[in-house]
Formats: structure tokens, C-alpha cells, sequence
């Protein structure tokens, strides 16, 4: 079995076969130029993930694994398709996968999918981070985002008054 | 082969250090109502950046307004309501009701058949001045548009750039106030995955030719290289007129767009009566050649064919076009037929099953005869099971009456949804006994328009003989070996036409295998509470009745499962429907 080394930023080195690998956009990538510019085509591929630690690239591979005989999702999937296209394809296994992260952890783990180009994972995180939106006041929300409003002046209101529709629903 | 971009760490992160605009997006992108998306523009500056100029807004402008209001303050909070005014309150919460201009970026316009000025409004500052361009802002976050009301004929041209734009869906009323030069703003859709041309449901008082012109205008102008989706009604002057220009045009379209998988065509009428001599014209066979070519090009997975003449009850002869058309398809996964009964419809369809015998798997027949009988009480011709039986993969059936000679039916079939079905030699037991996989049988009255037209449904009587089926009585003969298999659900939208399904249900007498179709206590009474409420808010098309959906338990017993649950036909049908209705709600627990 073909395998290929992908290291995290912190030095850790996991081994996975290059199919696996190859379900990762960025992967399939780095593996395909690395087989064109190396002389040997035994050689086995090595992968530098510099914006991934170890922690984060085990959950996505991890991930993959229990993918990997899943479909490859178009990466314009949304696009064509609109809203909601986040809630398919989201498995008991990915809400048990997901459920023990906080929140720190799931923005990381979306970053990586991201940066690896794995949608499905993409997908599923980005979900799980819509939900905690859902249904909650803006500070509700700002809390449980650490975020500040940064509105001047009479800006908060202004957008109060380009919401007053749903406000009076 | 490495990276240069450096994560900060973990426990000092938050959302805006961490997170792009591009995946803030996505995750806004989710939310599926405006309540939610308006409270992310609240959070800060940057998140109500992402809304106005990334995601944009859902945006409804209608008339139904009032009504909604009323609705979402008068209806109880839990009540279930009947899916159409679901949708009408579904609206109120999902979209942004505008009644000025805009000045947000827009993810979704739906303009309802609403009042004009309040569209203008909606796109222009200065609608009584024509030199000045309507503005409408951020029109690259625009996805998804949906017109059914003139619009102002500048509308697409200012527009741009639509980048993003997947969903259009104009009503042939929309059309009537363009110009020629209404569409170049249409030139290059590249996301555009989905184009409908919507019939008008209420026939206003519009040019035809002006349509017929600027549909014409709009598909030779339109230019989307990702389309999948094609729905296209347009109107056919004379019934009798073959030259019509908008088949032209269409096909050129379709030439124009090889990658469409799934193709709608209605043929609509206008709304005047069809006129024409009387005597038959056949459909040249130039032009059938040039339908049969045009459908050697292109390979689908599912067609619709409408003929949707309310005026006339001659088949239209672009019929004969889309038949040669759809002859040519040997991939189809779907089709569907509304018409007009002829000798030829049924050959033609025989054709076109039997080149997509081995991908065929959802068939939906309607046809209507070409002239009423209500001396016979017919309104729809009879589907018959022989044109099925080239069907080697056919899993789901919907036919709009009667079904003939079951025994031809595909052991294939998982679902059957028949309008009509009566006690006779085409009962429900004969259906399951040619079934291996069956899984739903439907029964749905949904025909009207005839004084004898109603009241179909199902009798008691073949409910009894659904039941005795499902048997382990020893004596059935091997080619009834099968009978005893259960089908998992059956489902009868408009009750049992006599009203009088036994309180204490009906059981087969198997100790062995016993089956029995009961009935549970309905959760709820509001349907009454909500014909009065209606009538208030003088919405009184809309009547709702009950259905009955019987679901097989793991004891073997078929319970109604969704005792409570409506749907709306029109009023013209309503006090037939509510006698019914009410007869089977009056044997509830």
C-alpha cells in the first residue's frame, strides 16, 4: 500500500495511505506534484502541514478514515445548490465526533478543513457552528463568540431599524 | 512543500481572529431564517459586512402581508397548520416582508404577485422617473430571484453583475412588460443551475404576442453554460398555428444548453378561448425531424410534458413535437404526462417506456379524455398497466385515475399513488398480489370539475378486501403465494367516499398473521377552529380535509398516523370535500 508522511506543525508525523490522503484536495496536491518532481517513484511523499498541529490533524484524518468511502463532494457544492446543504451527508458518527469539541477546537478544526480542502468535513463544521447561532439574541451570540460590539455612534441603531421587521414578527 | 501561514494560539483565540470571511460566510450562509441572519448583522461591524455584501438577505415583497400578520398573531402557538398557509407564515418568518427600497444586499428576492408599485418601490428610489436606473445594491450576493409581477423592463440590465445568481423563476406575467432589449443583463449566468418559466395561475388580462415575443427574447438572450434545470410553460396562440415561434426558440435553447438534465414543458393557453378551424392539421414532419434530432443531442433523466389548455379540450399538436422529442431518450430516471388523451398518446408513450425500460423508475400518467362524458362520469382516462410492462425498474406509479389490467404491473413497483379506485376487477388486492416490493399505496381524489367527479376515493369495501390480503390463509392459490406480504403504508387523502369506515376497524380474522387497519385518536380538533378563522381572513378558496395514513405498526396492525394532518384543494370542490371530511373526522376517537 502506497503511503505518504504528513507532519503536523508541531513535528508529529502520521502515516497514511495516499488514497486516504488523496481525499484531502490539498493532499491529493502536494502528492501529485511531489510524484512529478521526484525521480523515484517509490519514494515515499512527505507532507508539511505548518498551520495544523498534531491534535487538529489526527481529528481530520481521523475524519477521513471514516469517510473515505463516502463521495467527494463538488467544492461548489453550496453554490449550485443554495442554503442548508450542510445538514446532508451529516452522520450519528459525525454529531458523536463533534460533540465533545469546544468551540476553540471546532474554529481550528474548520481552518484545517479549510486548508486541506476537505468539504464534508467543512461542511459539517461549519454547521455546527451555525447552530450555536441559532435561535440566540445577538448577545447571546457575541458570548458565546468572545465578541465585542464595535458599533459607533448611531450604527447599532441603524442596523436595530434595517432589522425591524423581523424584530416585529 | 510547506505553508506559511501561522495559527495563533489556541485559548486566545475568537471567531474574528480565527475565521476568514469566506467560512463566516458559509456558516452564515446556513442559517435558514432572517431573525437569525439579522442578529449576526447586530454582532459587530465585520459580521454585518459579511451579511449585506456576502450572504444578503432573504427578501419577500407581497401583498400577502396582512394576512400574515394576522395569522402569526391570532393562530395558536402550537397549532399545526395546513400546509399552505404553513408556506404563507413560513414566508414570514424566512424572508425580509420590504416595502421600501433596498439598501441591503439581497441573497433571495421573491416578488409575489403582489402590488406593482411596491416591486417599482422596491428596486428604484425615483419609480416615476424613468431616466433615473433603479438601484439595487450588491447584486453580486443575488442567488436566488423569483418575478411574478411586470416588471420594469430595465430590471435584468441593471442587475449586474449576477455572478452569483442560481434560481430564476419568471412568470409569463413578469414577462409581459419587457422590451427587446430587456435581457442582455442575462448574457452570461454562469452559476445559474436552475431557469423556470412559470405559468400564470390567474391568467391576467396580457398580451399573449408580447409574451410570446419577449420569451422568445429572453431564451435567445439567456446564456447559462451550468443550467440542470429547465421549466419552461409558454402559450400557444391557436391550437392549430404550428408555427409558433417559442417551440423555436426552445429548442434553440436546449441546443444552446446540452448540460440540462431535467426538462418541464407546459403548453399554456391565454385568456381567451381557442379558436381555429375546425378541420385536422397534421404536425409537419419537417419539424418532427428537426424535435427527433434536437433529442438525439441531449440526454436527460427526467421530462415533464404539460398541456395545460384549460380553454380547450383538443390536444395541442406541439404534442406530437415533444413526443418525437422525448422518443429519441433512452436514460430517463422520470416522466411525467399531463394531457390530453389521443389514439397516438398512447403508442407514443408505449415508445418512449420501452427505449428507457432499464432506467425508467418514476412514471407519473394523466390524461385527460378529449371530450367530457358525464354520462359515464369520466373525467380521466384510465391508465392502462400493459404500456408498464416493458418497465424493468420502475419503482414508483402515480396515476390520475383508474388503473386497467394490474395484472401487468411491474413486480418492481415500490409505491402506488392512484386519484380513483373502486371495487371492481382492478381492486387493491389485485394490485398487491402483482407487487413483490410494494411499500405505499396512495389513494388521492383530487379530480373535480364534473358534477359526477367527486367522491371516488376508496370504499369500505376494498379497505376489506386490502386487509383480507394480507392473509396467511392456506388456500391461496401459488399465484397468490405473495398476497401475504404487507405493505407498509397506505395513505387516502380524501377518507372512505361512503363515509363509513367501521368504528372498531376492520381485521382480517387471521389469528396467524393478523392485520388490522384502526384508528387512533386524533390529536387535535383545530382544523374546524381553522375554516373559521380562514373565513375571517377571507382567504375562503382555501378548505382543508383530513388524510388518512394508516401505517403499518410492529404488531401488525395499520394505526392512522397522521389523523390531524390537512391539505388544501380549492374551494370550487370544498362542499363535497367537507361533507367527507367531516364524516370521517365524526369516526374518530
Amino acid at each position: 500500500m502506497a503511503l505518504v508522511r504528513v507532519i503536523s506543525s508541531d513535528g508529529a508525523a502520521f502515516l497514511v495511505s495516499q488514497r486516504l490522503a488523496k481525499r484531502s484536495g490539498k493532499l491529493k496536491t502536494e502528492i501529485e506534484t511531489f510524484r512529478k518532481s521526484s525521480d523515484n517513484s517509490e519514494a515515499q511523499p512527505e507532507i508539511r502541514i505548518v498551520t495544523i498541529r498534531a491534535e487538529i490533524l489526527r481529528l481530520v484524518l481521523q475524519w477521513l478514515q471514516q469517510h473515505q468511502n463516502d463521495p467527494v463532494l463538488p467544492a461548489n457544492q453550496n453554490e449550485q445548490d443554495g442554503r442548508g446543504d450542510a445538514e446532508m451527508g451529516q452522520s450519528q458518527w459525525d454529531r458523536d465526533f463533534l460533540a465533545p469539541m469546544d468551540l476553540g477546537i471546532v474554529m481550528e478544526l474548520i481552518l484545517a478543513a479549510n486548508h486541506l480542502e476537505v468539504k464534508g468535513l467543512l461542511d459539517i463544521t461549519c454547521k455546527l457552528v451555525e447552530s450555536k447561532i441559532t435561535g440566540r439574541t445577538v448577545d447571546e451570540i457575541r458570548t458565546a463568540f468572545k465578541l465585542k460590539s464595535d458599533f459607533k455612534g448611531n450604527e447599532e441603531e441603524q442596523t436595530r431599524l434595517e432589522n425591524r421587521w423581523c424584530v416585529e414578527n | 512543500m510547506t505553508d506559511h501561514v501561522k495559527l495563533p494560539a489556541v485559548d486566545t483565540i475568537s471567531v474574528n481572529d480565527v475565521l476568514p470571511n469566506e467560512i463566516l460566510e458559509q456558516v452564515i450562509h446556513n442559517l435558514t431564517t432572517e431573525a437569525d441572519i439579522c442578529a449576526t448583522k447586530s454582532v459587530c461591524k465585520r459580521w454585518k459586512l459579511i451579511v449585506d455584501t456576502m450572504v444578503g438577505h432573504k427578501v419577500l415583497a407581497t401583498n400577502f402581508y396582512p394576512m400574515v400578520h394576522i395569522l402569526k398573531k391570532e393562530m395558536p402557538q402550537k397549532a399545526k397548520l395546513p400546509s399552505n398557509l404553513k408556506d404563507i407564515t413560513s414566508l414570514n418568518e424566512n424572508y425580509h416582508l420590504a416595502i421600501r427600497e433596498l439598501t441591503i444586499g439581497v441573497d433571495e428576492l421573491l416578488m409575489d404577485e403582489s402590488m406593482t408599485a411596491t416591486i417599482k418601490c422596491l428596486i428604484s428610489t425615483c419609480v416615476n422617473d424613468p431616466n433615473i436606473t433603479p438601484s439595487f445594491p450588491f447584486p453580486h450576493v443575488l442567488k436566488r430571484l423569483s418575478c411574478f409581477e411586470p416588471l420594469p423592463p430595465d430590471l435584468f440590465n441593471t442587475l449586474t453583475p449576477l455572478s452569483t445568481l442560481s434560481y430564476l423563476n419568471i412568470s409569463l406575467f413578469a414577462l409581459s412588460s419587457m422590451k427587446s432589449n430587456s435581457f442582455s443583463g442575462l448574457r452570461r449566468l454562469r452559476c445559474l443551475t436552475t431557469l423556470i418559466i412559470s405559468n400564470t395561475s390567474a391568467y391576467p388580462d396580457f398580451n399573449c404576442c408580447s409574451v410570446t415575443n419577449q420569451l422568445c427574447n429572453l431564451l435567445t438572450e439567456l446564456n447559462a453554460p451550468n443550467l440542470i434545470h429547465l421549466n419552461v410553460s409558454y402559450p400557444v396562440k391557436d391550437l392549430l398555428n404550428v408555427k409558433d415561434d417559442c417551440t423555436t426558440a426552445l429548442m434553440s435553447f436546449i441546443k444552446r444548453h446540452l448540460t440540462i438534465l431535467t426538462l418541464v414543458v407546459g403548453m399554456c393557453s391565454p385568456n381567451q378561448d381557442i379558436k381555429g378551424p375546425t378541420k385536422e392539421f397534421r404536425y409537419p414532419q419537417s419539424l418532427l425531424d428537426l424535435m427527433g434530432d434536437l433529442g438525439k443531442s441531449i440526454s436527460l433523466r427526467s421530462v415533464t410534458v404539460k398541456d395545460n389548455h384549460l380553454h380547450s379540450l383538443r390536444p395541442s399538436l406541439q404534442v406530437k413535437g415533444w413526443t418525437a422529442f422525448m422518443k429519441q431518450q433512452n436514460r430517463l430516471n422520470s416522466l411525467q404526462f399531463l394531457l390530453k388523451s389521443s389514439v397516438e398518446l398512447n403508442q407514443d408513450v408505449s415508445a418512449i417506456l420501452s427505449k428507457n425500460r432499464n432506467t425508467l423508475k418514476n412514471l407519473s400518467l394523466s390524461c385527460f379524455p378529449c371530450e367530457l362524458n358525464e354520462e359515464n362520469d369520466i373525467f380521466f382516462v384510465p391508465v392502462d398497466c400493459r404500456l408498464l410492462s416493458d418497465c424493468l425498474v420502475l419503482q414508483n406509479l402515480r396515476a390520475t385515475d383508474r388503473l386497467l389490467n394490474t395484472m401487468y404491473l411491474p413486480n418492481t413497483l415500490k409505491s402506488i399513488h392512484v386519484d380513483a379506485m373502486l371495487t371492481n376487477e382492478d381492486s387493491t388486492g389485485i394490485i398487491l398480489a402483482k407487487t413483490g416490493v410494494l411499500e405505499t399505496i396512495e389513494f388521492r381524489d383530487t379530480r373535480g370539475g364534473t358534477p359526477k367527479g367527486f367522491g371516488y376515493g376508496i370504499t369500505v369495501e376494498s379497505l376489506k378486501e386490502f386487509v383480507k390480503m394480507h392473509s396467511s390463509n392456506e388456500d391461496k392459490s401459488q399465484s397468490d403465494k405473495n398476497i401475504g406480504r404487507k405493505v407498509k403504508r397506505l395513505i387516502i387523502l380524501a377518507g372512505c367516499t361512503d363515509g363509513k369506515f367501521p368504528p372498531e376497524g376492520i381485521y382480517n380474522q387471521d389469528s396467524i398473521q393478523p392485520v388490522q387497519l384502526r384508528k387512533r385518536k386524533a390529536p387535535s380538533t383545530f382544523t374546524q377552529e381553522l375554516i373559521g378563522d380562514l373565513s375571517v381572513l377571507e382567504v375562503n378558496q382555501i378548505l382543508n380535509y383530513p388524510r388518512i395514513d394508516w401505517e403499518l405498526n410492529e404488531k401488525g396492525f395499520y394505526e392512522d398516523k397522521l389523523a390531524s394532518s390537512v391539505t388544501s384543494i380549492m374551494e370550487h370542490h370544498s362542499y363535497e370535500w367537507l361533507q367527507d371530511a367531516e364524516s370521517v373526522m365524526s369516526f374518530r376517537e
